[in-house]
């Protein structure tokens, strides 16, 4: 072992000033890993800490870092996220998918809403197939997988429903497949502007604040953080926020009318459980805190009554949702609004990009959307997709469910891909070009 | 028996058929049009109703007209009396026998007056124009047209007996210009022709006291009662007025959009037969449309800007909990999303942390816009028996 030498010391002094100077550097201090001295976390942009200035804390300005550049950048992994980039990718243009979790799917998944509502019309009897395109081929290899989804195919008279993991598997596995530049982890945070033009969004990660460039925007956040960010008009909501959780070890014989044990998974004696929960505004973090406490004690007690009860003695608690069950917050102030008395009265739309499925209370009639309901008034270069486009308190019901925002997802990113091609704003893009563009993507236009 | 002239049968024809489809088309304009034309009728919604308002302004310058002219409307607009005409002319035999009855149809309006007093005008179903419009309404229900078929029978069996001796609006008629001579006679000191109206003063009072005396015994007896179980369009008078005061045109049947109207075949009492009661299979009260107060000749149904007529209950909306998806976990709550005004809400409880939908009976107007909308149809609209 050598003495601890001259050269040493002064190597300690410059790392140790580069650490301190670091707050003013994207240059991060060095670290430990075993006994050599690596480093990492050199790319951190951190730009130095907040200080106070009379009091208030202030961000210091500075120039954030650009990691991507990119066609079509979609910002949520969730189901109109994902379908989104797939059909951005797939109609050839580069596309960057920036998800603020690990995983795909959003509240399919990680919210644990695995039932897959409106993907049929149901009428006389009949069960008519409505969900085609990328979702109908998603839908189909989640199925393909061992325990992937039950109440699935053509003969089943019951909303499909899917298990989280293999949704999740098949969601990146068809991202990776089709090219997608993924980023996870990345919680999307404000958006870049030229005017009212967006191009681009900041989000922190474990980098830091970093900036993505993109041609097109499609917000799939449900919120509609990124378009809210951007200064585009939209209506404030105030929804139930519930937490869904799954039991494991249901044994049939338990009376699930009494004791609510929820609704069946692809997984056997496995169950998943809905709650509805208190209103909320979903965008004030105190009321999103709150409701994850409440809503997890609510859980626990539920879950005693069950195993307390005959039968249900060894029912345990397989996961509660990683994310909150947050229903609605934010809605587009859109070109077009979806509302129920169009539906109501079957309107036609010129500009139809997808006719989805019926439910619970527009029975036996499809529903006609239109393209409008995913563009800004304003603002240019963005598009919605899934349960943030323009729908009236009504309607956000219907656009909110799986297949919708599969539908919705689908459309905004053909629409953001053909946007790039043709160097258009997209509330100027072809609509014929982009009615073919979705057919030839085995989308449904009625 | 005669056959008539041709043209005769053509003015007839385009005489009855102009007005009918005006009226179909424009169901609308009834509102105004009836009451206007007939004092009878208008005079006796105002005072039924105690609204002073357009109508009564529009019953003045008919009223004039048949001041100054002796049955003014009978000989120049009547459709009912060009029918009962016509009818008499086809008719197989002359008869002049309605000459010797006394003219009951004054008795009718002069009671029918008195009853409006105490919110019963018992005979102003019997309104010529009212019963020409029943036979509109049969285009939505046949049995509306019944009255005004009775009127056709009489006079094909017994000519001029309608016109001369039972119709209340032409003895209305006649008592407004024996008034008149009368106060012409007093004022300008000439004697009055003895023996019709000298009894003028005697019959009027015996008429109006008599109506109102039974009105008021009516009401006080409670004959009706209240139906419970009925929904009347909003606005709607009190049941026991309804009764009297609905004419059975079917107008405010064919006015509403959503044709959630309908003749009440099955009432609890012979009285209410036909009076029009909401159900809401094929749609809701609209909350920007009032036609059926615009349409309802009567007043019946009140006349009122759109903005009131959604203050005034149909009835309340029930939830039946067990068949709610909310209280069963199951996704839904669009009730609470489609109530414009907020009644119909969802309340969580912190205790067993679940959601059920909840009426604010103090908002709640009964619209119905709830129970279509409700996928089990667990929302019912039940008479509001507080009011």
């Amino acid at each position: 072992m050598k003495p601890y030498s001259r050269r040493d010391f002064l190597r300690a002094i410059g790392w140790g000033t580069l650490a301190a100077s670091g707050a003013g550097s994207v240059w991060g201090a060095p670290i430990h890993e075993g006994s050599s001295i690596i480093e990492a976390g050199k790319n951190i942009s951190r730009g130095g800490p907040a200080f106070l200035e009379d009091g208030v804390v202030v961000q210091p300005r500075r120039e954030i870092p650009v990691l991507r550049e990119t066609d079509v950048l979609v910002v949520g992994g969730g189901t109109a996220g994902v379908v989104a980039a797939l059909a951005a990718a797939r109609a050839g243009v580069r596309v960057t998918l920036v998800e603020r979790y690990g995983c795909f799917g959003g509240l399919w998944t990680a919210g644990l809403v695995l039932i897959v509502l409106s993907t049929h019309v149901r009428a006389g009897g009949k069960h008519q197939k409505m969900v085609y395109g990328i979702g109908d081929e998603m839908l189909a290899r989640i199925a393909a997988i061992r325990h992937g989804a039950v109440n699935y195919g053509a003969d089943s008279t019951q909303d499909a429903t899917t298990d989280p993991e293999v949704t999740k598997y098949v969601m990146a596995g068809m991202l990776r497949e089709a090219g997608v530049d993924i980023l996870l982890n990345s919680w999307v945070t404000n958006a870049v502007m030229d005017g009212n033009v967006i191009r681009g969004v900041l989000f922190e990660s474990k980098s830091g604040c970093l900036a993505v460039k993109a041609k097109q925007v499609v917000d799939a956040t449900g919120d509609g953080d990124v378009f809210d960010a951007a200064g585009a008009e939209s209506v404030p909501h105030v929804h139930r926020i519930g937490l869904v959780h799954r039991l494991g070890n249901v044994p049939s014989s338990v009376d699930a009318k009494t004791l609510n044990l929820g609704s069946v998974t692809p997984v056997p004696d496995v169950r998943w459980v809905n709650m509805q929960g208190p209103q909320g505004d979903c965008t004030d973090i105190e009321t999103l805190t709150q409701c994850e406490l409440d809503g997890r004690e609510a859980i626990w007690r539920r879950v005693k009554e069950i195993q307390e009860s005959a039968g249900g003695e060894q029912v345990f608690v397989l996961d509660v949702a990683s994310q909150l069950g947050v229903r609605a917050s934010r809605t587009l102030a859109g070109t077009e609004e979806l509302r129920l008395e169009d539906w109501k009265q079957e309107k036609q739309y010129p500009d139809v990009i997808g006719v989805g499925g019926d439910y619970s209370f527009i029975p036996g009639r499809g529903c006609s959307i239109p393209y409008g309901v995913l563009v800004p008034k304003s603002i240019d270069n963005l598009l919605a997709a899934g349960r943030c486009v323009a729908a009236d308190n009504t309607m956000l019901n219907y656009t909110r469910l799986i297949a919708p925002c599969m539908l919705t997802g689908h459309a905004a990113g053909a629409a953001a891909a053909l946007a790039v091609t043709s160097d258009v704003a997209p509330r100027n893009v072809g609509l014929p070009v982009l009615q073919d563009m979705l057919r030839q993507q085995k989308a449904f236009l009625g | 028996m005669k056959r008539p002239k041709k043209s005769t049968v053509i003015k007839i024809a385009l005489l009855v058929a102009l007005p009918l489809i005006a009226l179909w088309s424009f169901p609308r304009a009834l509102g105004i049009l009836l009451p206007a034309l007939s004092p009878f009728l208008g005079l006796t919604s105002v005072l039924t109703t105690r609204t002073v308002g357009i109508t009564l302004l529009a019953v003045l310058p008919m009223t004039a007209l048949i001041v100054w002219m002796r049955r003014f409307f009978c000989r120049f607009l009547c459709p009912v009396g060009y029918v009962s005409e016509t009818c008499g002319k086809i008719s197989p035999q002359p008869w002049r026998g309605y000459l010797r009855l006394p003219r009951l149809g004054q008795g009718v309006a002069l009671f029918t007056l008195g009853g409006a007093f105490s919110a019963v005008p018992f005979f102003l179903f019997l309104d010529p124009l009212a019963l020409f419009i029943g036979a509109v309404g049969t285009a939505t229900y046949w049995a509306y047209g019944l009255c005004f078929a009775g009127v056709v029978l009489i006079s094909l069996l017994f000519p001029g007996l309608w016109c001369a001796r039972l119709c209340p609006l032409g003895a209305c008629q006649d008592l407004a210009v024996d008034l008149k001579d009368l106060a012409v006679g007093k004022w300008s000191g000439k004697p009055v022709p003895a023996g019709n109206a000298g009894q003028v003063p005697r019959r009027i009072f015996l008429g109006v006291c008599g109506g109102a005396a039974t009105a008021t015994l009516v009401n006080h007896l409670q004959v009706t009662g209240e139906s419970p179980s009925l929904l009347r369009p909003p606005g709607a008078a009190d049941e026991l007025t309804m009764r009297a005061l609905c004419v059975r045109c079917g107008s405010c049947v064919r006015a509403c959009p959503e044709t959630i109207l309908h003749p009440d075949l099955t009432p609890p009492d012979l009285t209410g037969l036909l009076l029009p009661v909401v159900r809401f299979k094929t749609g809701h009260c609209l909350d920007d449309c009032a036609r059926c107060g615009e349409a309802c000749p009567t007043g019946a149904i009140a006349c009122l800007p759109v903005a009131e007529k959604n203050e005034r209950k149909i009835g309340l909306a029930r939830v039946d909990q067990e068949a709610c998806l909310l209280s069963r976990e199951i996704e839904c709550g669009i009730c609470a999303a489609v109530c414009k005004r907020g009644a119909v809400v969802e309340a969580f409880s912190k205790d067993s942390y679940t959601a059920s939908i909840r009426i604010d009976t103090d908002r709640c107007n009964g619209c119905g816009a709830c129970v279509n909308i409700c996928p089990p149809r667990a929302i019912t609209i039940m008479a509001d028996t507080h009011d």
